[in-house]
């Protein structure tokens, strides 16, 4: 079993109510979602999570022999986040990088080469998924489109360890973005693709399960994916509080469930994006947090008026 | 390609890695010199990691500033600790997330990875200061 050394996450200062939002454009939705600050983007949020885990592992930035890096959001087709982030955490020159994108289950995909780099010859490894998503005002994702990080240093097995693992890959799109634009594409969720995916992929692993974590783009969806694979977990999601933040919500959401584990426990990640889902089962051996939890974070806000979020939004522009 | 005008100091910028003057200790950041600003010398300058926080020395608040910056905006004189020993680097630095009526002289900053400006949208990020994420549980 490859080794959990420790864990992190970060969310934004700020928050919008969407119910502001909806007064805008109607509609309505509760809760509320993350906006990062104008001088915020992915490798800042991505570095803020890492710092984190590497406290929360009692790890200096020099003992990282790779970092894997994931994210749904990155403005451009050629620069990468993974190498960004290991120069500000002084992982050194030797580093190993690693960059997934396209779909949000590249926070799995990312987790689960780092676990295969460890199994080799790579004692540490730094995995980082961060997102800002990005919206036009005018469509329906405004409300949920939100922006949030976690990472996970693998190695060690100070924390924990990922005990099982499973794919389940169908090749279907779903949602689907194209280029700089938020309005082309189609961001809607499709229900049916994702309880396929999801439950394809939990199904073995659901027995022994003490905490779930389920990607939602939408609220109840991982009620509805764990009910179908009847997994009786508590389940954490940061949705009502960050929205959906793509690969860097899956990672958020994992260290949501690991600040409430108890050493002994069995925490089941799923993640869901384009192209299908996988599962990562993780087993708890020690109590403890990272300094600030996240509900501290999701505590610790600010909140901003619809037009404040607006011009975060704006500002972000390519950089988010 | 615009990084090599920072590539220089991307391990101050980035990092918070300062010199320390071999001879009378006066740490500074970003700068590299080759002559110490206090005591005159032409020391050996030894690399030393800073903390990530510091303690407000005096401070004022911007308000007219050129778009990209949110204003009001706090700029402070902070000093902040090696990790180890020996003496402080102070620095002038933006703040972030700040109301300015939470700043005040004596106060801890947090010093949190930023972006500082872009260059045809590239991100150049580095260190601003915040009143502490934990203060506001
Ligand atoms: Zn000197």
């Amino acid at each position: 079993m490859t080794g959990i050394r420790g864990y992190g996450a970060y969310v934004p200062l700020y928050r919008v109510e969407r119910a502001d939002i909806a007064q805008q454009h109607g509609g309505y939705a509760g809760g509320e979602t993350a906006v990062p600050a104008h001088d915020e983007n992915i490798v800042t949020l991505g570095v803020q999570a890492a710092k984190n885990a590497l406290a929360n592992a009692d790890a200096d930035g020099t003992a990282v022999d790779a970092v894997f890096a994931a994210t749904t959001s990155d403005p451009f087709d050629e620069r990468g986040v993974a190498a960004h982030v290991g120069h500000a955490v002084g992982a050194g020159t030797d580093l190993r990088t690693g960059d997934f994108q396209g779909s949000a289950r590249a926070a799995t995909d990312a987790t689960l080469a780092a676990r295969d780099a460890v199994a080799n010859d790579c004692e540490t490894a730094l995995v980082v998924a961060a997102d800002v998503l990005r919206a036009d005002p005018d469509s329906d994702e405004l409300e949920t489109a939100g922006a949030g990080a976690g990472a996970l240093v693998l190695g060690d097995e100070q924390v924990g360890a990922v005990a099982e693992t499973a794919s389940h890959t169908t090749g279907y799109v779903g949602r689907f973005k194209r280029g700089d634009s938020p309005v082309s594409g189609d961001g809607r969720f499709n229900r049916k693709n994702y309880i396929e995916a999801v439950t394809g992929a939990v199904d073995g692993l659901a027995e022994g399960v003490d905490h779930g974590v389920f990607p939602e783009h939408d609220g109840g969806w991982g009620e509805r994916a764990a009910g179908a694979v009847g997994l009786d977990a508590a389940l954490h999601s940061t949705f009502d509080s960050v929205g959906y933040a793509g690969a860097g919500g899956v990672l958020l959401d994992l260290a949501a469930a690991l600040d409430e584990a108890a050493a002994g426990e069995r925490v089941l990640l799923a993640s869901y994006g384009p192209g299908g889902s996988d599962a990562i089962a993780v087993d708890v051996t020690t109590d403890t947090t990272p300094e600030m939890t996240v509900q501290e974070y999701l505590d610790s806000k600010e909140y901003v008026t619809y037009a404040k979020h607006r011009s975060f939004r704006e500002r972000l522009g390519g950089d988010a | 390609m615009h990084e090599p005008p920072f590539v220089r100091d991307r391990a101050a910028n980035e990092r918070l890695e300062g010199k320390e003057c071999g001879s009378c200790g006066y740490v500074t950041i970003p700068e590299r010199r080759e002559v110490c600003k206090r005591c005159g010398e032409y020391p050996d300058w030894n690399d030393v990691q800073l903390e990530e926080r510091g303690t407000v020395q005096s401070y004022v608040v911007q308000q007219r500033l050129p778009g990209e910056f949110e204003t009001p905006l706090p700029v402070a004189v902070v000093d902040i600790p090696q990790e180890g020993n020996g003496e402080p680097a102070r620095v002038y630095g933006l703040f972030t997330e700040t109301d300015p009526d939470d700043v005040e002289i004596g106060m801890e900053a947090e010093a949190d990875f930023r972006t500082m400006f872009d260059i045809d949208g590239l991100p150049v990020n580095s260190f601003k200061f915040k009143r502490p994420r934990g203060d506001r549980l």
